[in-house]
């Protein structure tokens, strides 16, 4: 190999490159060479010290009110929904679960798994789980609850309304316990701000849970307002002292704790803030309550706006007006409405029944609630909707995107929403009055009041303004008949509101309901009527498994029994 | 027919030829006829021939029936020649053509089987045209140096020179002469005078024996011979050089033992490979370093033409210079650079088709509408289809009504373009030298709105500043274009993109929708509605798609100062600036139901476009020195780095830093005795407080037991080394930024992270023991390794209650995995006299890996898990036992509860009596323990065969999604594919698969019912190229052409019979492609 030492040969190079340096350039050089070295093992500190240089540490967090409101509304997003947008805990999707519908979406298929007996605590992978996320987000935001608790008063803010923040984070979390309880039975408690080396938590009993849902829902109730008109107006995802005794009311009547759900019920009534809603023409009042032209109304307790809400018109419409028909309403449900005359089918005997059967709406002689509530085979929703008319016809039975039963969800479902399915605007409504008032109905009777004038008088409350006749005491004059009478009140009332659920848990009926075949609409030419599935309750089945998530988490964790 | 041929050329030839296009086009069609005829056989090059006033052209055939030789010439330089008359016998061919060419002002040039003629020109005559040439010989080391003694001969002439101490030497040509520099140590030279040009720059490649082979190694660049450590070499000629590659990656996939080289993909763009070095040792990122030209790069921005070497650090010693970058290996890749010497200019291009190595093949309308009725019956429902439907639409005669869609046809071409092509020039003088390559790739996918197109340029700039001062400045460009159909609903599909999300939809959509129903009068376009418009061809045609530019800009500076002989300072300073931008766009549309012209969805208008950027900065300092004396070699390097990354495009502030001090010492004596050590410490700022720093050493002996005594006398053994080696090697990549602090999302309140403060280093435990051996001359070669892998302190996210509201997100140093295994290489070069020759590679690695510890383990997600005892990511679930009979359900099996004859049977492990979520267990190992690779190539002539074939050996695979759970109504649906139509009746009670319902119920579960044997043989190419005489392109001023014709990946050998078993994957992969090109290589 040749020797580096050579001189360059400057004739050889190109005529204007320096080449000859000489030695100020060399000196130049050795300069920066000891430059560039020292430079580099100084500021090693600094260079190595990088801390996030946009987000915010816990310790600068809760100073101002803008920073708290930002977390009431987190916590307010965490209000259930009406049908699915993107978001599994959905009330009205959730009536799949239940005898009232079959679940038909192309998504959430645990709603069916469940619905079939087939639940375990690890799902098949879906795209969306309904399952998981609710236990995760329900305690993400209890954590996010009791982190305000601890940090707020840190924040400048008027003492009184640093008070009110309080209390609506405690009725935040109190609701999302009793939510995790309704589904999963008895839970561990959450009230601080649990470390790593906490977080195998145990769960408390079921009487630890509805003592602290309800002790904490009193307290909040007295000091909360009961509206935000001060704070700004229509805010109505906000829990004021009305829904925290509402909410107070359900941990009690669930927990199976009559006299305290009947008291609770009572305050919410006593408040003299709400009633039931009333269309110019009555007629329209109960059809309207779920319209635009009745979301302004003094029946609504709580309710969450829109936005878990705006696909109401794509899930729930018939497809004939571009809907997809995710909410199925089943036979059993169809033939729990009344007559106009106050009759149930079963009384009218086997020939009326089978009437009703074929064209359910025969006469337009059901109650009123029925043709607001559910499209049912010859109705009209934007066009005729038949499905057993021949092909082409979108909704045919098992068409895609048609009813699996022959019966759509009528409520929520506002022709308004036609060109626009999927960004309506309407509010769905949590709890409203009505629902307290048969709270209180059923709270009374099985509590051994079912005499109490109030049975009759809210009852009768509810059926006015529905444009039904009073309850005919004659036929409901004993406890059983009036526990009749509430539960078929309740089921129509509340229809596909997401009541159902723990309703029929409650009323410990959901092992004859929820087995075997489910009954869509009958073919009113050939008499032949749809069988959408067959289910299947095992003892389980009472309460949703705990996610196997949790059970690998958490040591200490007890699974439910059968899973 | 030959005949016809010689005339067909001579007339392109006479035509004048201006531009050199033209001329490569002629040299093309004379390649072809000769390609054409080298099969025939060797022709007499005597002639027998008589004839009498014959036109010259006509002679001209005669001789070529005789001879075989192409005779190539313009006709207007034959026009003066009168007809020739001719009685020769056995008379050789030179002398019939100088006789036919007597007195006219032409000159001929016989090569091996072709006779050129051309005019001379009217230029002086041949004494007169003698000139003095001077030059410079110089070495191609960089910079280079001139080399002096080298003897200058003018060929086939008695003149010669030689360089003086300057490497400058003067010597007379004529035009045409060729010249030709020798010298020892160094490969031959020739070099054609074409023009009077008075300065020549040459340079000589050394000419290394295989012992002396200098490699690419941590910061430097050393002789194989002296390394200690255990390091792979990439073949570039058998794997890169002249092959179709589209992502470097992929064409690791068989050269060097101890990777792992996985395609997850055959998308356009996103087809790159996985590559792991001595498989996972981790349970986040486990991918190697990789470092272009000294600093980490995307392996797959590389333009391949452009790759120099490619060395893979493996073990302990040969990457603990990198340090904490190292754990998972590291691969130093170094691009070409200019040499001095003439400027060459290199074109190489190929074009090709893919196909997809499969498509699914979904059932019929009418099948699908039976299977629905039979999984609504076994649900306890009512059937969804009559009969009279199913036979209408089996009829075909309704179609608009009772369609019968192939949806896979519709939406998945079976072929897709691809193309390539890349301009390099380089060349230079001792002052500076320049590599400048661009390139073109553009790919088609089999999904519209799918493609790919990349454009690279590299310019590598070396400068002489004077003759201790040198430094590169290179430049290297990428722009990289993707078009995708837009991915409407993120949920579905999850992480698949848009093209995955169009695969998703066509497996669901049911054959019984109309795709697209014919226009209407007012030329309205109505598509089938399917749930909420998951049409996929309207989803194609209306929805849009989304455009994407990634830029990659970086700039590399890096100086060298030669101090003394044997020492040198060299800086490094590179800036990279990443930016991608994107536009999606859609436009609106109503979906229309064709008969009511009811609204059944919207599309509403979508023109969005976004721009994200980072950056990242290096910089480094090494000293380094080698010396010799007597038997002692030293080498020695101390350094300093600094890199400031910032790594999340959208917060350019958002930045880790890592600073590092590394010292290398290598002791060699007599080339026989090797010892290496390495120590670097590295302070990241991605850790708290006191957790910053880390030291990561390592050790490595090597005895070159061939220089003993007792084997010197052994000819059969040209090299045996042994070596070993131990280190430290650290690991920070799976942390993320500020993972110590807890900060806040300050849009809901929630904690974005929760900070650990005292999460600091994985370390890697390495040990390394290797034979290196080479016999006959190095025509055998075998490489052995054996390592044992200890990671430590393994950063992870243990499972925290969901109840805690924790989240899963807390890094913490909680687990030490072991993996252990060995490597074998041999290779073998073989000649058969000069014509044939040709050489076999082989290797195959083998690993094991092993979950040691894990704090609060087992961790399980979905279906898998983290448990000690078993390898990393192993499968979790049902053992199973065929179906449910009516038979067990009366025994009264366990089961899980609401299970029916001809549900899937699952095991009770825990012999509880029911079948729960706690008889689940360990099912199955994902990661392959075993890779293999067979590198063959043949060359016969100017033809070349090369062939490479890779394989995993057993691998556990798992069918999911809709390949375990056709007709998932609940879950979107899906079209059964033909193969699985056989289940479970009671009618077949030996079913292959379980009943059918709606929703899969806990049929899906993960079990191993649906575990296959991913195990692979695949031949990954086949390629066959032809290199052509150079005499015969010289004359079109050629110095190289060759063509190939390659199929990448034509032959799989696996049972994994409905996906790709190297893919995998499921309902949203897009497939595997087979790869047929034709590529051409042109060197000016």
């Amino acid at each position: 190999m040749a020797s580096k030492k050579q001189q360059i040969n400057v004739k050889t190079g190109h005529p204007g490159w320096p080449i000859n340096y000489g030695n100020s350039l060399m000196k130049k050089i050795y300069v920066l060479a000891a430059a560039y070295l020292l430079f580099f093992p100084s500021c090693t500190k600094e260079f190595l010290t990088k801390d996030n240089p946009t987000s915010t540490t816990d310790e600068q967090f809760w100073k101002t009110e803008a920073q708290l409101l930002t977390v009431v509304n987190d916590l307010a997003g965490g209000l259930p929904g009406g049908v699915f947008n993107f978001n599994g805990n959905t009330r009205i999707s959730f009536t799949g679960l239940t005898d009232d519908a079959v679940w038909t979406a192309n998504f959430l298929p645990e709603i069916n798994t469940i619905a079939l007996g087939n639940a375990t605590p690890i799902l098949p992978p879906s795209a969306f789980m309904a399952v998981l996320p609710f236990w995760r987000d329900d305690y993400s935001r209890i954590r996010l609850a009791n982190r305000f608790l601890e940090n707020a008063s840190s924040a400048y803010v008027d003492p009184a309304d640093l008070k009110r923040y309080m209390l609506e984070v405690r009725a935040y979390r109190a609701f999302f316990h009793l939510e995790l309880f309704l589904y999963y039975g008895a839970i561990p408690i959450v009230t601080k701000s649990i470390t790593p080396n906490e977080s195998d938590l145990k769960r408390n009993t079921k009487e630890e849970v509805i003592q602290f849902i309800t002790s904490e829902l009193s307290e909040c109730a007295a000091g909360l307002p009961l509206d935000y008109s001060a704070q700004g107006g229509d805010i109505f995802n906000r829990i004021t002292k009305g829904a925290a005794l509402t909410m107070k009311t359900v941990a009690f009547l669930n927990a199976g704790m009559y006299p305290q759900a009947a008291s609770a019920a009572k305050e919410v009534i006593d408040l003299r803030y709400y009633e039931l809603y009333k269309a110019a023409d009555p007629k329209n009042s109960y059809l309207n309550l779920f319209m635009y032209s009745g979301e302004t109304n003094k029946e609504r307790i709580i309710s969450i706006q829109n936005g878990n809400h705006k696909d109401a018109f794509l899930r729930l419409a018939p497809p004939n007006a571009g809907g997809t028909s995710t909410v199925n309403p089943t036979a059993a449900m169809v033939n729990t409405y009344e007559t106009r005359q106050g009759k149930t089918l079963a009384e009218l005997g086997t020939d009326s029944l089978e009437i009703y059967k074929r064209n359910p709406n025969y006469n337009d002689n059901r109650d009123p609630r029925f043709k607001a509530s559910i499209i049912y085979p010859g109705a009209t929703f934007y066009t005729l909707v038949d499905p057993f008319a021949p092909l082409p016809n979108v909704c045919a039975i098992g068409a895609n995107n048609s009813s699996r039963t022959g019966f759509w969800v009528r409520k929520y479902a506002d022709l308004a929403d036609r060109t626009r399915p999927e960004n309506g605007s309407l509010d769905f409504m949590i709890y409203r009055y009505a629902d307290v008032l048969l709270m209180y109905v059923e709270a009374l009777v099985e509590s051994g009041q079912w005499s109490n004038t109030d049975v009759v008088t809210y009852l009768n409350q509810i059926r006015e303004r529905a444009g039904m006749p009073n309850v005919n005491t004659t036929v409901y004059n004993t406890e059983a008949k009036m526990r009749e009478l509430y539960r078929r009140e309740r089921r129509v009332e509340l229809a596909f509101e997401g009541s159902r659920l723990f309703d029929m848990r409650r009323w410990r009926i959901a092992d004859q309901v929820m087995n075997g075949v489910v009954y869509g609409a009958t073919n009113p030419a050939t008499g032949v009527t749809v069988i959408a599935e067959t289910r299947k309750f095992t003892n389980k089945d009472w309460l949703w498994p705990i996610p196997g998530e949790e059970m690998a988490g958490n040591l200490n964790m007890v699974q439910n029994p059968g899973y | 027919m030959y005949r016809n041929l010689t005339r067909f050329l001579g007339e392109p030839y006479a035509r004048p030829l201006s531009s050199i296009l033209l001329r490569m086009k002629l040299t093309f069609f004379i390649c072809l006829a000769t390609l054409m005829q080298v099969s025939a056989s060797i022709h007499a090059q005597k002639v027998t021939l008589k004839v009498n006033n014959l036109a010259i052209e006509s002679v001209f055939a005669q001789l070529h029936d005789q001879t075989g030789y192409d005779i190539l010439y313009r006709s207007a330089d034959l026009k003066k020649i009168a007809p020739i008359n001719l009685n020769v016998k056995d008379m050789p061919l030179k002398q019939v053509i100088e006789k036919c060419l007597a007195g006219q002002p032409l000159s001929y040039t016989i090569s091996s089987n072709a006779v050129i003629i051309k005019s001379i020109p009217l230029v002086k005559s041949s004494a007169d045209s003698l000139f003095k040439i001077k030059g410079r010989v110089y070495d191609n080391g960089e910079p280079p140096s001139p080399i002096p003694g080298v003897i200058v001969k003018v060929k086939d002439r008695a003149v010669s020179a030689t360089t003086d101490p300057n490497g400058n030497f003067e010597i007379s040509v004529n035009q045409g002469d060729i010249l030709l520099f020798s010298y020892v140590g160094f490969k031959s030279q020739e070099y054609t005078i074409r023009n009077l040009k008075e300065n020549l720059t040459i340079s000589l490649v050394a000419d290394i024996n295989a012992l002396d082979e200098v490699v690419v190694t941590g910061y430097t660049e050393r002789k194989l011979k002296h390394l200690a450590n255990s390091m792979g070499l990439v073949d570039i000629k058998a794997t890169i050089q002249d092959k179709p590659i589209t992502q470097l990656s992929q064409a690791l996939q068989g050269g060097v033992t101890g990777l792992t080289v996985q395609q997850a993909s055959g998308l356009p763009g996103g087809d790159a490979a996985k590559i792991l070095i001595r498989g996972i040792s981790t349970l986040g990122v486990s991918d190697p370093l990789i470092l272009v030209d000294g600093v980490p790069y995307p392996l797959d921005d590389i333009d391949p033409t452009t790759v120099e070497s490619i060395s893979v650090l493996k073990d302990a010693a040969a990457a603990s210079i990198y340090g904490s970058r190292a754990a998972n290996g590291v691969i130093v890749v170094t691009t070409r650079r200019g040499k001095v010497g003439k400027v060459s200019i290199v074109y190489d291009g190929y074009f090709g088709i893919q196909k997809p190595t499969y498509i699914p093949d979904f059932v019929e309308a009418p099948q699908y509408m039976e299977m629905v009725n039979l999984a609504q019956r076994n649900n306890g429902g009512t059937p969804t289809y009559t009969q009279s439907q199913i036979d209408i639409t089996r009829a075909g005669t309704d179609p608009l009504v009772y369609p019968n869609t192939n949806w896979s046809a519709l939406i998945l071409k079976d072929q897709a373009n691809s193309q390539n092509h890349t301009i390099g020039i380089s060349g230079g003088n001792n002052l500076a030298r320049f590599a400048v390559t661009g390139s073109y790739l553009k790919q088609d996918g089999i999904i519209s709105n799918t493609s790919f197109n990349r454009y690279n340029l590299r310019a590598n700039t070396s400068v002489t500043l004077s003759d201790k001062l040198s430094m590169y400045l290179d430049l290297a460009l990428v722009r990289k274009e993707s078009e995708r159909p837009v991915q409407r609903i993120g949920n579905l599909a999850a992480g698949a993109g848009g093209p995955g999300y169009i695969l998703y939809e066509t497996y669901r959509i049911p054959p019984n929708i109309v795709a697209k129903y014919p226009d209407r009068a007012d030329g309205y376009q109505a598509y089938g509605v399917y749930g909420e418009m998951l049409n996929p061809l309207a989803e194609l045609e209306r929805g849009g798609y989304t455009l994407s530019k990634d830029d990659d800009i970086n700039i590399n500076f890096q100086p060298q100062w030669d101090i003394i002989p044997g020492l040198k300072l060299r800086g490094q300073y590179l800036f990279r600036t990443f930016s991608t931008g994107s536009v999606t766009n859609r436009d609106a549309y109503n979906f229309l139901d064709y008969f009511t012209n009811a609204l059944r969805y919207q599309f509403g208008a979508i023109k969005t476009t976004g721009l994200a950027k980072k950056n990242y900065q290096y910089m480094s300092a090494t000293l380094d020195y080698n010396k010799t004396f007597a038997k002692h070699t030293i080498y020695g390097l101390a350094g300093l780095s600094r890199e400031m990354d910032n790594p999340s495009t959208s917060n350019q502030f958002a930045e880790a830093n890592l600073a590092s001090f590394f010292l290398k010492l290598n002791y060699i004596y007599n080339d026989k005795y090797l010892f290496e050590s390495t120590i670097r410490t590295d302070g990241s700022s991605k850790f708290g407080p006191g957790k910053k720093w880390g030291v990561f050493p390592s050790a490595a002996v090597g005895w070159n037991i061939n220089k003993e005594g007792f084997l010197k006398n052994v000819k059969t053994i040209s090299n045996l080394k042994l070596r070993a080696s131990y280190g430290l090697l650290g690991n920070n990549q799976n942390v993320g930024l500020y993972q110590y602090q807890t900060t806040i999302n300050a849009g809901t309140g929630r904690e974005a992270v929760i900070g650990n403060p005292d999460i600091t280093w994985e370390t890697v435990k390495m040990l390394d023991i290797g034979l290196d051996a080479s016999f006959l001359e190095n025509r055998i070669g075998l490489t052995v390794d054996y390592f044992d892998k200890k990671t430590e302190d393994i950063l992870l996210t243990p499972p925290l209650s969901l109840s805690s509201g924790l989240g899963s997100s807390i890094p913490v140093n909680a687990g030490s995995v072991s993996n252990k295994g060995w490597e074998v290489a041999v290779n073998y070069n073989y000649e058969i006299g000069k014509q044939l020759k040709g050489s076999v590679s082989a290797g195959y690695s083998y690993y094991e890996n092993k979950i040691l510890s894990l704090t609060k383990g087992p961790y399980v997600n979905g279906s898998q898990i983290q448990k000690e005892g078993f390898p990393l990511n192993s499968y979790y679930g049902y053992m199973s036992n065929g179906l449910l009979q009516q038979a067990d359900i009366a025994a009264g099996v366990p089961i899980i509860a609401g299970q029916v004859a001809g549900d899937i049977r699952y095991l009770d492990l825990n012999g509880d009596k029911q079948i729960t979520s706690a008889d689940r267990t360990v099912i199955g190992n994902p990661n392959p323990k075993g890779n293999y690779f067979l590198n063959m190539r043949l060359d016969l002539k100017r033809f070349d065969l090369q062939a490479q074939l890779n394989g995993f050996t057993k691998t556990d695979a798992y069918y999911t999604g809709r390949y375990n759970a056709p007709l998932n109504f609940t879950d979107g649906g899906g079209t059964p594919m033909t193969w699985q139509t056989d289940t479970w009746t009671p009618e077949n009670t030996g079913a292959s698969l379980p009943r059918l319902t709606p929703s899969p119920g806990n049929n899906a579960l993960a079990s191993d019912y649906w575990q296959t044997n991913a195990a692979f043989a695949r031949v990954r190419f086949i390629q066959l190229g032809y290199t052509f005489n150079e005499k015969l392109i010289k004359k079109a001023r050629l110095s190289q052409v060759r063509l190939y014709f390659n199929a990448q990946n034509p032959f799989t050998f696996t049972d994994m019979k409905y996906l790709d078993p190297e893919t995998r994957g499921a309902d949203t992969t897009y497939p595997m492609m087979r790869f047929y090109t034709f590529g051409i290589n042109v060197k000016i």
